[in-house]
């Protein structure tokens, strides 16, 4: 299914709904912990894999609840995409810990379902993101920083045996070559939602946001494509903005 | 209303009520499941010594993607890599790699895809042809050297067999040798002279960067001008370490030379590799450093260092690590241009690989930055103080270099 499609089927469900009997709005904060792949090939590089790596997840949950059953939902967001390089075997403790950070909204329709002060709900959606920061921190081989185990007579068990490793902790800058500074993808979740007497709702959501544009700019042929995967649990509150008035 | 009305209104509702929620939770799953479909392929990719060789198609495919993801200096290369491929792709689809004509194009074809690549250090060997080699920045000295006579040939080894060790070394002190050592898998000669000049100057000339493999003849020539500078007599105003017409070779010799004139690392420039397929995919830069050893003096008279433009690769190196010392100064001409230190592949999935087994690429692993933020990869290290050999000073019978190392040292 196409974005243009799900746009449309969406839209549809909001414009067809017979009545619109309590919409309400809520507002709120959420924050969370996540873990996130890069998807990529890298079958050539010898002892080297991406693996995932753990980040934050920070939001304002708005929410916009047209019946009882389905609600439109935006978060806008800084959430952490990381992801590791380790290199392995000899070369064990060559290693790059990508620290991304972006601004990120995603637009979700809210399916719900339940009782009055429990629910259970479903999100579906899109995002958009921007590529806001980068750190990198790790420890590389360095060429010309040898240990000079030339001359004597231990042979290395580790690439630490041959060169001094550099350990590095700095700002990532961005190449406007080469780096996909926007991305854009689907978003879906399910979570618990409780509400309590005043109105107010607490949550616990599991999310996944599935990038569907290159890490990369195209630069170059055969390049071989990138893309943020995550898996993310986030907790929450949403606070009815007629509380918020005073309008109970 | 009935009671049975009713009950059947609230179990419609019931029904009602589940399907929704199951058309909600199938819609889901459809979307979910439609997800991977936004993205494109993403292919395996292969290193270069997998492909199989056996066609000219699949010789080009692993060349050429070998330096995609290999050659370290695309951020910096003029050379458009992409047209290369659209250029050159259908060409060699067209050969018979069982062909000689065709393997004699696909020579041609190498050599005009690569001619104007910077590394300085790059050399293609066609292991599945000829073994003949082809390296770009050897061809363009060459057409240098047709406007500018003599500038890619090396001094005359006479030089340093005769004329440095009898007109301008103190008899006395003379130490001259000349082991066998093998580089890059070729046996060499490992020459070095040492001695003092006018009893002021401690001098060293060696060839090559292969002390590790120093033999009876050379070690008592290393031996004395290390012993020489960790006792150095007060008469002594000056060191000349003499790296022209040298080759490079291993990197911890850098270490051995001049951290033994250090007691303070040496932070001279700064390496990087690459640490992704793609093409701009880079390490951070991490600093280039020469490490005291054991026993070393600092070193605080003036250090000259001479190298010219068949100074190669740690020749260079070396060049640049004296040129940062605040005492350090270079003499003669810019250097060849092969900056880039070369370690295994394996090392950092980046420089010298084999595609198909029919080419070898010898090609740098790394770039090096020098401390002024400049890469001089395809340029050459520039001198402190430019001087050029001729043919007439030589004949008759003076280093003009070396006078002016001399000169310098006296000066200061």
């Amino acid at each position: 299914m196409s974005i243009r499609q799900l746009t449309l089927f969406i839209s549809l469900i909001i414009l067809g709904l017979p009545a619109i009997t309590r919409a309400q709005f809520f507002i709120g904060l959420e924050a969370g912990g996540n873990k996130n792949s890069l998807i990529t090939n890298n079958s050539n590089q010898a002892f080297t894999s991406y693996d995932s790596k753990s980040g934050i997840s920070v939001g304002v949950p708005i929410l916009y609840e047209v019946n009882d059953w389905f609600a439109l939902r935006a978060s806008p967001s800084y959430m952490q995409k990381n992801y590791t390089i380790n290199r392995t075997g000899f070369f064990n403790g060559i290693y790059q810990d990508n620290i991304n950070g972006y601004l990120q909204l995603p637009l979700m329709g809210q399916f719900s379902f339940g009782d009055d002060q429990l629910k259970g709900y479903v999100n579906l959606g899109v995002y958009g993101a921007y590529w806001l920061s980068g750190k990198v921190k790790g420890s590389e081989a360095n060429v010309l920083n040898p240990v000079d185990s030339s001359y004597t007579t231990v042979a290395p068990s580790n690439i630490a045996g041959i060169n001094n490793l550099y350990p590095y902790n700095e700002k990532y800058t961005f190449n406007p070559t080469k780096d996909n500074r926007m991305e854009f993808g689907w978003i879906a979740g399910i979570g618990i939602s409780y509400e309590t007497n005043n109105g107010n709702r607490f949550f616990i959501e599991g999310r996944r946001t599935y990038s569907f544009t290159d890490q990369q700019k195209k630069y170059m042929i055969n390049q071989t494509p990138r893309y943020n995967d995550t898996y993310g649990i986030n907790v929450g509150f949403l606070m009815s903005l007629d509380n918020l008035s005073g309008r109970y | 209303m009935s009671l049975g009305s009713n009950k059947k209104t609230i179990q419609m509702k019931k029904i009602n009520y589940f399907l929704s929620r199951l058309s909600i939770i199938g819609f889901c799953f459809f979307i979910i499941s439609s997800f991977s479909s936004c993205r494109k392929d993403i292919t395996q990719v292969n290193a270069p010594q997998n492909y199989t060789g056996n066609n000219f198609s699949d010789v080009f495919e692993s060349f050429w993607n070998g330096m995609n993801n290999n050659y370290v200096f695309w951020s910096i290369d003029s050379t458009n890599w992409d047209r290369v491929y659209t250029t050159y792709k259908p060409l060699f689809a067209k050969l018979n790699l069982l062909d000689t004509t065709d393997n004699n194009t696909a020579l041609n074809y190498f050599q005009q895809m690569t001619a104007g690549l910077i590394d300085s250090h790059y050399t293609l060997t066609y292991t599945g042809y000829n073994n003949q080699q082809f390296s770009p920045s050897f061809e363009r000295k060459l057409k240098i050297n047709s406007i500018t006579p003599d500038s890619i040939y090396s001094l005359p080894q006479a030089m340093f067999d005769s004329l440095i060790p009898l007109k301008y070394i103190d008899a006395g002190s003379l130490k001259k040798g000349v082991d066998s050592v093998t580089q890059n898998g070729f046996t060499s000669a490992f020459e070095a002279v040492s001695g003092t000049i006018q009893n002021k100057i401690l001098y060293l000339y060696f060839n090559s960067f292969s002390f590790t493999q120093t033999g009876p003849n050379v070690a008592p020539v290393l031996n004395y001008f290390f012993d020489t500078l960790a006792k150095l007599p007060p008469s002594i105003k000056g060191i000349v370490i003499d790296v022209r017409g040298n080759g490079g070779g291993e990197i911890v010799d850098l270490d051995y030379l001049l951290g033994s004139m250090i007691t303070k690392p040496l932070a001279f420039g700064y390496t990087r590799s690459k640490n992704g397929n793609g093409r701009l995919d880079y390490t951070p830069w991490a600093p280039a450093i020469v490490t005291p050893q054991q026993g070393a003096v600092a070193i605080s008279l003036p250090i000259v260092v001479l190298a010219d433009h068949t100074s190669v690769s740690m020749a260079e190196i070396t060049a640049m690590a004296i040129k940062s010392l605040p005492n350090g100064k270079f003499i003669g001409t810019t250097t060849w241009g092969a900056n880039g230190p070369l370690a295994p592949a394996v090392y950092y999935n980046a420089g010298q690989f084999t595609a198909g087994s029919y080419v070898n690429v010898y090609t740098s692993s790394t770039m090096f930055k020098y401390l002024d933020g400049n890469i001089y990869e395809g340029k050459g290290v520039p001198p402190d103080i430019f001087v050029k050999e001729t043919s007439a000073a030589y004949h008759s019978g003076d280093d003009q270099q070396l006078d002016a190392a001399i000169s310098y040292i006296n000066n200061h």
